[in-house]
């Protein structure tokens, strides 16, 4: 599998080398974020159609297609879906920024890392008193001359107990 | 026992962030075999397409499947009628079994909706008429019994990668 995986990785690098290809993807990436704006926004395609008065054909090819969509007909398919949009900018290869349907996605993932965070957090509170406990009991034995080592112990663990 | 591996980006060699799953997303799945699940005659396929627009069709219809599947809504709202519907049907255990096929130029990519919002990919096919043979047929129900075989006795693994 893993050969598979790296002859097709290599066989995308090549693909990618080719600008059209490229820009069908970005083409087609953009189609299926309106497409799910607009199944997000309660709207079927034909409600879409009848909204932008566009023929049902032109509907399909915009939500559907790999074209050179224009920003007026992006513009147009937003604001039927009561959404507005901007052009953001990312780095290649990193995530793309959330769309206003993920919201919820993303808040659920921000809670859990936090929580996450807390309960680290406290395992490592316990763990530094436990090491703080330690490092005392070795002290004090270090400390007591052996003939008091024994006595010293018992009032260790007494005072670890309490 | 039946392991399927779970087709990503990754998976495809695809070098961008997977797509963020959305609630019950699906899961576009594909055979593998040998000892250590290493051989995916599905990823082999391809991997050994030679027309350089088959290439590009079968690795862009990939890349628009993962995303869609994890959006997890129906796929024919991402597909227009021609790219995305039942391509063949037939009886298997008292039920019809419908196999569907997304098509992007020459690529056809049939699949079969499984339990557990499964949708089981198990061969590519490059055709440049799109009826299915007879054969190309019995092919897919074979594979598709198969996966319902698997899927009844409850021994179907899933790889994520």
């Amino acid at each position: 599998m893993r050969t598979a995986t790296e002859k097709l990785s290599a066989m995308w690098a090549e693909l990618s080398q080719d600008p059209e290809f490229k820009f069908k993807l970005k083409a087609q990436d953009t189609a299926v974020t309106l497409a799910r704006a607009v199944v997000e926004s309660g709207l079927s395609q034909a409600d879409l159609a009848k909204a932008l008065d566009w023929k049902p054909s032109r509907v399909s090819r915009v939500l559907h297609g790999d074209s050179n969509l224009t920003l007026r007909t992006i513009l147009e398919v937003a604001q039927a879906c009561d959404l507005d949009f901007d052009v953001i900018l990312r780095r290649a290869g990193e995530a793309r920024a959330a769309q206003p349907w993920e919201q919820g996605e993303l808040w659920k993932d921000s809670r859990k890392l936090y929580e996450d965070a807390r309960h680290t957090l406290r395992q490592a509170n316990e763990m530094l008193r436990t090491a703080e406990a330690i490092n005392n009991r070795v002290w004090r034995t270090a400390r007591t001359p052996m003939v008091n080592r024994e006595r010293s112990e018992m009032k260790s663990q007494a005072y670890e107990a309490a | 026992m039946t392991v399927l591996l779970e087709l990503s980006y990754e998976v495809l060699g695809i070098p961008e962030a997977e797509p963020r799953p959305g609630q019950n997303p699906w899961h576009p799945v594909t055979p593998v075999s040998g000892p250590d699940a290493e051989e995916c005659p599905f990823l082999e396929q391809v991997g050994q397409l030679k027309d350089r627009r088959d290439q590009k069709a079968a690795m862009q219809a990939l890349k628009k499947l993962i995303e869609v599947a994890a959006t997890g809504l129906p796929m024919t709202r991402f597909y227009h009628e021609k790219q995305c519907h039942e391509i063949h049907s037939f009886q298997y255990d008292g039920k019809t079994r419908r196999i569907w096929r997304i098509r992007q130029g020459s690529i056809r990519l049939p699949f079969y909706y499984g339990a557990g919002r499964l949708l089981f990919l198990p061969t590519v096919l490059v055709k440049r008429r799109d009826k299915l043979t007879r054969g190309e047929e019995l092919e897919l129900e074979t594979h598709i019994k198969e996966f319902i075989q698997a899927e009844d006795a409850n021994s179907l693994t899933v790889i994520r990668s």
